[in-house]
């Protein structure tokens, strides 16, 4: 028997490995083989993510986005302690539902630095040439909203456009130098994200929208969304580079 | 911040003219999602207290907003 999505001997960095998405990420890479470096804010929710892996040769460092510097301090870290990197997926994000009205420069800047900035500066300095395996592969978590627009959402919406934008720029760049660059974009995802947004919209409010857009009906789990990023990690989908691949129930059929 | 002050606030958020503590909230034309949900950013913004559209939904006039912030 094979496993087409096996990661065994691949180091992985994970970015946002303390979110709901990210820790399912981190998990699934585990159950495959591969070997962690996680990386988020919060070393308290850093903790019971690693201690839950399996495998070992696991590490954990603490990175805030909104320090411009940070990233590459911490992923110069990551491979003197680990070693060159064979993939890496950023799933870290923000959302804050705000009307247009309301979004005044220093708000959108918040979530344009975590959700796109943090985004490109993680692949520049994951893919330096100090830092890479020979073949690579990168994966970043954008969103349907990267294509659909949201009344509230203009800040989360144009982060992940920006955030395919890049990714399909930055695929071309690369893939002479042996590195895939991919996005999955989710619909809506079981995590505190969701909750949050639930309980400042209202239930009734979003079950119109599974009903109607997300027909495959319920709220997606994180493993969906960790499945298609360790499928576009491994080599099982190593001629694919460029693609944002949406994972959302139907929602954008 | 006080009363009055507020009022005014709510008024700038949600973009109406001539509000008073006894203005019905479902009898403004501009209260719609966009301005409960504005209403919401603005107490988060300025007061850091958590407002949800559950507790929008029991809301009948501005004074029920004035008497939610306390």
């Amino acid at each position: 028997m094979i496993n087409p999505m096996d990661l065994s001997g691949k180091h992985i960095a994970v970015m946002g490995a303390a979110g709901g998405i990210g820790s399912e990420v981190a998990r699934q890479v585990a159950r495959l083989g591969g070997k962690l470096s996680l990386l988020d804010i919060s070393e308290n929710s850093l903790f019971p993510v690693i201690e839950g892996l399996e495998g070992d040769g696991h590490r954990a460092y603490t990175v805030d986005l909104l320090d411009s510097e940070a990233i590459e301090i911490a992923i110069k870290r990551v491979c003197e302690e680990s070693g060159r990197l064979d993939g890496a997926a950023f799933c870290a994000g923000i959302n804050e539902t705000r009307p247009l009205r309301s979004l005044k420069p220093e708000k959108l800047l918040k979530v344009a630095t975590i959700n796109y900035l943090s985004y490109v500066e993680f692949i520049r300095c994951v893919t330096s040439r100090k830092s890479r395996a020979e073949k690579m592969s990168i994966v970043g978590v954008s969103s349907i909203h990267s294509m659909h627009g949201d009344k509230g959402n203009t800040a989360y919406c144009s982060s992940k456009a920006a955030m395919d934008g890049a990714m399909r720029a930055m695929a071309h760049e690369l893939a002479a130098e042996g590195v895939r660059v991919n996005n999955v974009a989710p619909g809506w995802v079981k995590t505190a994200m969701f909750e949050r947004t639930v309980e400042t919209l209202g239930l009734d409010n979003i079950e119109k929208e599974f009903e109607m857009l997300q027909y495959m009906g319920e709220p997606i789990e994180p493993l969906d969304v960790a499945n298609a990023v360790c499928f576009l990690l491994s080599n099982a989908s190593k001629f694919i580079t460029g693609t944002s691949m949406v994972v959302a129930g139907g929602y954008l059929t | 911040m006080d009363t009055q002050e507020f009022v005014e606030l709510v008024a700038e958020t949600l973009e109406v003219d001539g509000l008073e503590l006894d203005t019905t909230l479902s009898s403004l034309e501009e209260w719609d999602s966009m301005a409960k949900l504005s209403l919401i950013v603005m107490v988060d913004d300025e007061f850091g207290k958590k407002l949800t559209a559950d507790d929008i939904k029991g809301f009948s006039t501005v004074q029920d907003i004035v008497d939610f912030i306390g």
